[in-house]
């Protein structure tokens, strides 16, 4: 085997685009393992873990490219490291003449409003003031910006009249666009403000399919709602949402908030001329109780229903499960197993949706296990090994060093459902779909064979698998929500028409709902 | 007290008024030791372009150049005798600069060779430039080359100063403002400035009744050359950048100039102190016969025309220049765009059609330069790295990262800005 | 309908006129949905400017 590991300085390219790279030198013949990424600390361990090594790698920063290529001979990794160039420079090609920063953008796009922001965190929150100075508003995807430079960006935001959606934020709709992970949602009465992206998504596609539509989902980034933040963004979405025509409810998503920006958003809501729904995900305290003023709802179904009884809008039958026929679909499905099939494994691509899950199951008193905890007690000691039931959130940083989100790049998953399949005492699968912009091209296809392989090695000892899901998405997304569901009906996946419902069921399934 | 970004954002507002009211006006050519006062002294004296630099340290075309220059002042008689004569010390080298005067690449000015003398009308004050060949100014010290400097001490230099007497000294604002409309970039790139030069200085050298083979050979050149320009480019550039010197708080670069050794660059905040970096290798393209391994390093005072917002600041202007320097229309349009986002005013006057007559950028900011990493972009020729050589290319050179740092560090240190807390 | 007042109700108003640094992909999808965008052919500083940011923020 021949291994070259090289590094060159100060070249940029972003992670999707090098994601296809790689997998383009992959299928160069003779070539076992490439990758082609940026020299961050996370990546260049990962590239050590695969056995590359040089003194080159040691020296490599966060701005740099590293090329790392493993082939049967010399021969062929030097054919194949010859093309790399070549894509590299047709990627650069395409942008001849583009603008190469914010500011000569600017002299293209004299009237934008706004910046769409994901470079690598920690150049996104010099480019996000940048944006600020110039006068547009933010949607910073990208994550590990400080919580320090977070305030200060927001503070400075607040100063301009401008709003800061994130850092870490997926998901944002603005007058019926997709900002980052979004769906294809009608526009309506109904103005969204999320900390979270998948939560966003989930809420939104809903209320859609429900038959309303959003007038506008703003974005907070997941730590606007805590005290180190003080709902700063929340805050200015609300004032503009309020004094937005288009938007009638207003409705926050988050876990429950600090108790600081508790009492600052109670305030505001105390005064607001249009009712107002929370959905505080979590285990609510009762001070939260006690002291906010509007609708409170847990799980974003019941943030549904509530904002659905607001509009005076029937609660449509996919929001009215029947506990008696969900027991008795349970009661088939338990007959397919072996006694000793015992356990749930979640894994899902939605951070929301293992919160979701794992609030779920903590009300139904049915301990488990996570990778990224409702509480302390809750956690899993190694990520790579599930005990229990446990509940996987693959989007987690652990499993993202170095690679695309779940939701693009389905190949750990596809790993985790055939290594959960291994397990004899596995009952269950839990899944999520999410459909919508930016989300892989065809979500159920990525996992489909997968799957089935699983329920094949199950089935081969004797049993069977259990696998429930959850598509989260519209009709109008380019993925297509009915074809989606079909393709997993199909399979004889038990799909659920929200995610919570899927989790009520296999809450059921374990004689323990809720 | 006000907050020091406020200070500078004025200071840098008041460089750059004073930068854009410049009035240049070629009034004279003159033999340098009548303008310069360095040199009336008698003593020997080397003015060159860059920071300063010892004979020890001077790069291989500059010390060709000084050859050419004791040659030619008739110090020596022989290249070697010349050589020896300069190692001894007894020949004082500084940079131009110092001495209000600006050179092409090696930028050698000595008493006796005639400089364009520009005179800034909105500030009365004045700058000089030595003129521009192709040969002795790039190190080339053979009969020839040095041949050229008496034929401009005999012929030329004296026949422009009558034909400038005869017309009371000729407006440049005006030519310069037509030139960029025209397609120049004033740097490496003046045939429509040398052609406009050439028309309004043709009348004045025919009345001021010189002999025949004098104004037919001064015609000659004035219609030959299409970067005559470039000296009367640089003093005006010089007379245009001099009065923003000086005005504390400002972080307007004030000068750019390399010595083939040492870049190193002036603010307008920081006094006569240099910033300096190693003068770093320019990409471009060599005549025929001529290797990269030859070229020297980054050189000329020239970087004058881009300090006052020239040059490769409106590349985007000049297309026909690629051919020379090399890269695509789209390419220099993104180059000027991008020198957008280091300076600090745009020029009412100096317009680009190809931008929508869109006025040209101008004031370097170094604080702009230190927060995108964008350094300024220089047009200009390239020179052999070992003396004797004419001139053998052209390219694009980037003003090092490491000049405007020390610059932005000193400023911290002098206005007492803390570095860090 | 009032007067946009800030840049916030502005964006609300005029939906998404975005430019968009990073994931290539963003852009693209905001295209397809028929919103205005321009993308930028973005690159890293070099670390020389990186060292100088906490002075530049008090100078910038």
């Amino acid at each position: 085997m021949f291994r070259v590991c090289l590094v060159q300085k100060r070249r940029y390219f972003d992670s999707m685009f090098l994601m296809q790279v790689s997998q383009r030198l992959r299928a160069e013949p003779g070539i076992q393992e490439a990758a082609v990424l940026m020299g961050t600390p996370a990546n260049v361990q990962i590239l050590k873990g695969l056995g590359f090594s040089s003194p080159e790698l040691e020296g490599a920063g966060p701005d740099d490219l590293v090329v790392a290529v493993a082939g049967a001979s010399e021969d062929q990794v030097r054919q194949a490291l010859a093309k790399l160039e070549g894509w590299l420079q047709a990627g650069r090609a395409a942008a001849e003449g583009a603008p190469k920063t914010l500011v000569q953008a600017l002299a293209h796009l004299p009237e934008a409003n706004l910046a769409v922001i994901s470079l690598p965190g920690w150049h996104a929150g010099r480019e996000a003031k940048n944006a600020l100075e110039h006068g547009l508003n933010v949607f910073l995807f990208s994550s590990n910006v400080p919580v320090e430079e977070e305030v200060a960006l927001k503070r400075l935001a607040q100063a301009k009249g401008l709003l800061v959606m994130g850092p870490d934020c997926g998901t944002a709709l603005v007058a019926g666009v997709g900002l980052g992970f979004a769906n294809a949602v009608r526009r309506g009465p109904v103005g969204l403000i999320a900390a979270s992206g998948t939560g966003a998504q989930e809420f939104t596609s809903l209320i859609h399919r429900a038959g309303s539509g959003i007038s506008h989902a703003l974005g907070t980034g997941g730590r606007d709602f805590s005290d180190a933040v003080g709902g700063l963004t929340a805050l200015t979405a609300f004032s503009a949402l309020v004094e937005d025509p288009a938007t009638e409810i207003i409705v926050f998503l988050a876990k429950p908030p600090g108790p600081e920006t508790l009492a600052r958003l109670a305030a505001h809501v105390r005064r607001s001329p249009k009712p107002v729904v929370a959905c505080f995900l979590g285990v609510i305290p009762e001070r939260v109780r006690r002291e906010w003023p509007g609708r409170l709802t847990t799980t974003i179904d019941e943030a549904v229903v509530a904002t659905l009884e607001l509009l005076s809008l029937p609660r449509p039958p996919f929001l009215s499960g029947d506990p008696a026929a969900l027991a008795a679909l349970a009661e088939e499905e338990r007959k397919k197993l072996l006694p000793r099939q015992r356990f749930v494994r979640g894994i899902f691509a939605g951070g929301t949706f293992c919160y979701q899950a794992q609030l779920l199951f903590h009300l139904a008193r049915v301990p488990f296990r996570s990778n990224a905890p409702l509480s302390e007690e809750y956690a899993l000691l190694n990520p790579l090994r599930s005990e229990g039931h446990t509940l996987l959130d693959m989007g987690e940083e652990f499993f993202t060093q170095g690679r695309l989100h779940p939701m693009i790049d389905p190949t750990l998953r596809r790993e985790r459902i055939l290594a959960e399949a291994e397990d004899p005492e596995v009952a269950v699968l839990l899944l999520d779909f999410v459909l919508g912009y930016n989300a892989s091209p065809d979500p159920v296809g990525d996992l489909l064979p997968a799957l089935q392989e699983a329920r094949e090695r199950a089935r081969r000892r004797g049993g069977d698998l259990l696998l429930v899901a959850s598509v989260c998405g519209t009709e109008a997304d380019p993925q297509g929500f009915a074809r989606q569901v079909e393709r997993l009906e199909n399979a004889k996946v038990r799909v659920f028409p929200t995610q919570a419902q899927a989790v009520q069921f296999v809450l059921t399934f374990l004689g323990r709902r809720a | 007290m006000a907050d020091v970004r406020e200070r500078i954002e004025e200071a840098n507002a008041e460089a750059a008024r004073r930068m854009i009211a410049g009035d240049p006006v070629l009034v004279d050519v003159a033999p340098a030791r009548e303008v310069i006062p360095a040199f009336q002294d008698g003593r020997k004296l080397i003015l060159h372009s860059g920071p300063p630099v010892t004979w020890e340290r001077m790069a291989g075309a500059q010390k060709g150049s000084a050859v050419a220059i004791a040659l030619f002042e008739g110090w020596a008689k022989t290249p070697q005798e010349a050589w020896e004569l300069l190692a001894s010390g007894e020949v004082a080298f500084a940079p131009n600069h110092a001495h209000r005067a600006v050179g092409p690449m090696a930028g050698t000015i000595s008493p006796s060779l005639p400089v364009f003398v520009v005179e800034n009308k909105a500030f009365g004050n004045r700058a000089f430039c030595r003129p521009v060949e192709d040969r002795q100014q790039f190190g080339d010290y053979s009969p020839g080359a040095v041949e050229t400097l008496w034929r401009w001490r005999d012929v030329f230099g004296p026949a422009l100063r009558a034909a400038l007497r005869t017309c009371g000294g000729l407006p440049l604002k005006p030519l310069i403002a037509r030139a960029l409309e025209m397609g120049d970039e004033l740097h490496n790139r003046q045939v429509a400035a040398s052609s406009l030069l050439a028309n309004a200085l043709a009348i004045p050298l025919l009345e001021a009744h010189l002999p025949r083979e004098q104004l037919l050979a001064t015609l000659r050149l004035l219609v030959n050359h299409p970067v005559f320009f470039l000296g009367p480019a640089m003093a005006a550039a010089k007379a245009i950048a001099d009065p923003a010197r000086n005005i504390p708080y400002a972080t307007v670069v004030v000068a750019m100039a390399r010595n083939g050794t040492e870049f190193g660059i002036q603010v307008s905040g920081l006094g006569d102190e240099w910033f300096t970096a190693p003068a770093p290798p320019v990409q471009g393209l060599l005549f025929p016969g001529y290797r990269p391994e030859d070229a020297g390093l980054d050189m000329g005072d020239s970087a004058i025309t881009e300090t006052v917002g020239w040059g490769a600041f409106v590349l985007g202007g000049a297309p026909g220049i690629l051919s020379l320097v090399g890269g695509t229309v789209a390419q220099a349009l993104a180059y000027t765009r991008e020198m957008r986002e280091i300076t600090v005013a745009v020029h009412p006057e100096f317009r680009i059609p190809a931008l929508d007559f869109q006025g040209i950028a101008l004031g370097i900011d170094i604080r702009k330069v230190g927060r995108t990493g964008i350094t300024p972009l220089i047009d200009t020729a390239i020179a052999h790295k070992d003396p004797g050589h004419p001139k053998i290319g052209a390219g694009l050179v980037r003003a090092p990262f490491e000049c405007f740092k020390k610059a932005l560090l000193r400023f911290a240190e002098k206005y007492e800005v803390a570095k860090v807390g | 309908m009032s007067e946009a007042k800030t840049g916030v109700q502005r964006l609300l108003r005029e939906g998404p006129k975005a430019i968009n640094l990073g994931l290539k992909e963003f852009a693209e999808a905001l295209a397809a949905q028929g919103a205005k965008v321009v993308h930028v052919d973005w690159s890293p500083p070099p670390p020389e400017a990186q060292e100088l940011a906490d002075l530049l923020e008090k100078l910038l």
